[in-house]
């Protein structure tokens, strides 16, 4: 009898496991908004992957007798100071400023949450120590830690994303730790634990995947504040150098011709908008989503 | 509260020595020499021969043949005194330079707060008043919208907008004293352009904050009182609502801080931003150093003030 009932349990717990990610994913797909930034995103991500097929301008040769000129059918998004298509480079920029926000966190993301895990799991001395170099890091108000260093190793974009990774840490670090803090005295933690799995077993094969749903939304969002920061970065002369297509560095080359030639700094100012705007689109859906307070609304 | 309020003090100090430590290893760990960093080039003796023999007298004048944590410990030391060295570029002390531009910084920043809840804080009740209507879903796409877009982008659309085609606004400056209406207007764009982030966030948790609280039971009691719905949300609901949005003040601070960096190069405002950023430019270490640091102990100490005005409106925080 108990057996039939425990059976019966562990099957509606099988089926609610499951269900969470699939409920998510229904109610995602019912979010209008979400499901078309996700078509426009993956719209800029094949543009910037076949960027030689869809331009037929090279994006840092100059032609001296074509500059600042306004959207043609020529070039639809106009030329720059050097004569140079602003479509092929809006779209090879694409590349750099999703694989610079793509890789900084995605390194932030390894050693934030890893460091986040241990430090909700192990806690006491560990917990304090990671904890307080953490509060270290967000000490420096959004990018400015990262302006320090990119302006002590000198600019450049593999300094930018090391210093990028370092502003995407402390998010996906406390993020892990808040949820392996309650996750670890859960029973199949216990139970793991009883049957002798080793610590870094339990949190990353057990309390990792139960941590995943949050950290997908923080990892989505902090992908946007990334391509925003590197962009800032790139501004303010620390990025990409020129004459490599950035959008950051293209609306920095623009001010020198805003009156005259205001497409320079639109387009490129466009591009980031729409791709920032679309993975915080995303970002709060799947927040959203995985929040059952939200889905009564 | 004293209990509170000194633990977080305690708490507060300690990370400001971080990020002393911070800065420092950072220094140390860059590759090359860190006198380079520290000296103008000109006073370094260029590649003659002599210039092994002068590198190593600056090196003794600037303690870096002693142990690190002495080094450490005058580096911080140095801090408290407000001595941060002198400027690569014009030689003059740090401090002058920073004493004549941090009320320029201060100001913008303080409009730019204004602005963001002046406009966030109605934007968000009305949102939340009238939830999922038309205004709701377009004041929150505008809000999006707004943390969407880099600063400085919209801060030359503005530019373009107001002061090259419309010439209602000077696009860049300071426009003179405080006092004066012309520095007035001088604020307008920067401020504005500054603020419209936080705005976006603050209409976004006065949404979010007032929904959850308009669903709470002593809100149905009011309702069911019989009292007016202006005096139910207005005088029973905004209090709790603007609690989210006190949390977030201190990552406000943040926002304008190192909002201020990039947004007073566009306008050419005279504040620790631009005067940081021109340093960036000019490889003058010692400047960026210092401004980072100040800047990041101006937002500690704001976090502080930030908490302790959360544990003072909710009780709940400071029994924890």
């Amino acid at each position: 009898m108990t057996g039939i009932r425990e059976s019966q349990q562990a099957q509606t717990l099988h089926v609610q496991g499951r269900s969470e990610w699939y409920r998510a994913f229904v109610q995602l797909r019912k979010n209008k908004a979400a499901v078309i930034s996700a078509f426009v995103l993956l719209a800029i991500i094949l543009a910037a992957i076949f960027a030689p097929l869809l331009t037929t301008y090279d994006p840092t040769v100059q032609n001296l007798s074509e500059r600042l000129q306004g959207p043609s059918p020529q070039h639809i998004f106009g030329t720059d100071r050097g004569g140079r298509d602003i479509f092929s480079r809006v779209l090879y920029g694409a590349r750099v400023s999703l694989t610079v926000g793509l890789l900084a966190v995605v390194i932030g993301a390894a050693v934030g949450v890893t460091l986040g895990l241990a430090s909700g799991y192990f806690g006491g001395l560990v917990d304090n120590v990671i904890m307080r170099v953490i509060e270290v890091i967000m000490a420096f108000p959004g990018i400015l830690l990262a302006i320090l260093i990119v302006a002590i190793l000198g600019p450049g974009l593999f300094n930018v994303l090391l210093a990028l990774s370092v502003y995407a840490l402390p998010g996906m670090s406390r993020v892990a730790r808040g949820n392996t803090l309650s996750l670890r005295e859960q029973d199949f933690v216990t139970a793991a634990r009883a049957s002798g799995v080793p610590d870094a077993g339990i949190m990353f094969r057990h309390i990792l995947p139960n941590a995943l749903a949050p950290l997908i939304v923080v990892t989505t969002l902090r992908v946007a504040s990334v391509i925003l920061s590197a962009s800032s970065l790139s501004f303010l002369g620390l990025g990409a150098q020129p004459p490599t297509p950035e959008w950051g560095a293209m609306i920095s080359e623009g001010r020198f011709n805003l009156y005259e030639a205001p497409h320079i700094m639109f387009f490129p100012g466009m591009a980031i908008l729409l791709t920032v705007l679309c993975l915080n689109f995303i970002g709060d859906a799947i927040r959203d989503a995985f929040d059952p307070r939200m889905r009564e609304r | 509260m004293a209990r509170f309020i000194a633990k977080r003090l305690i708490a507060s100090v300690f990370v400001m020595i971080g990020t002393l430590l911070l800065v420092f290893i950072v220094l140390r760990a860059a590759p090359g020499d860190p006198i380079i960093l520290l000296v103008p080039p000109d006073e370094l003796g260029g590649s003659g021969p002599d210039a092994q023999f002068t590198r190593e007298r600056l090196r003794q004048e600037l303690g870096l043949t002693r142990p690190l944590y002495e080094q450490f410990a005058d580096f911080v030391v140095k801090f408290v005194q407000l001595d941060f060295g002198r400027s690569i570029r014009t030689n003059q002390p740090i401090r002058e330079d920073l004493l004549q531009r941090l009320p320029n910084t201060l100001e913008l920043g303080i409009v730019a707060l204004m602005i963001s809840y002046v406009i966030g804080i109605p934007a968000g009740i009305i949102s939340a008043r009238r939830h999922n209507t038309w205004f709701d879903h377009g004041s929150m796409l505008v809000a999006l919208i707004g943390v969407s877009m880099p600063g400085f982008w919209l801060g030359f659309l503005l530019m373009l907008l107001f002061g090259l085609h419309l010439h209602w606004l000077p696009i860049s400056g300071r426009g003179g004293p405080l006092w004066e209406l012309e520095s007035w207007r001088h604020l307008i764009l920067p401020a504005v352009t500054l603020g419209v982030i936080p705005a976006a966030l603050v209409a976004r948790l006065m949404r979010s904050g007032m929904l959850d609280v308009l669903r709470q039971d002593y809100i149905t009691t009011a309702r069911a009182k019989g009292l007016h719905e202006r005096i139910v949300v207005y005088r029973h609901a905004l209090k709790n609502a603007l609690i989210p949005v006190i949390t977030i003040l201190g990552i406000q601070l943040g926002g304008l801080l190192s909002g201020a960096f990039i947004i007073e190069s566009v306008f050419a405002w005279p504040g620790i931003g631009r005067y940081t950023v021109d340093a960036i430019s000019g490889r003058d270490y010692p400047v960026v150093q210092a401004t980072v640091l100040i800047t990041a102990f101006a937002f500690v100490l704001g976090n502080l003030a930030a908490d302790i005005l959360y544990a003072y409106v909710d009780p709940r925080i400071r029994l924890e």
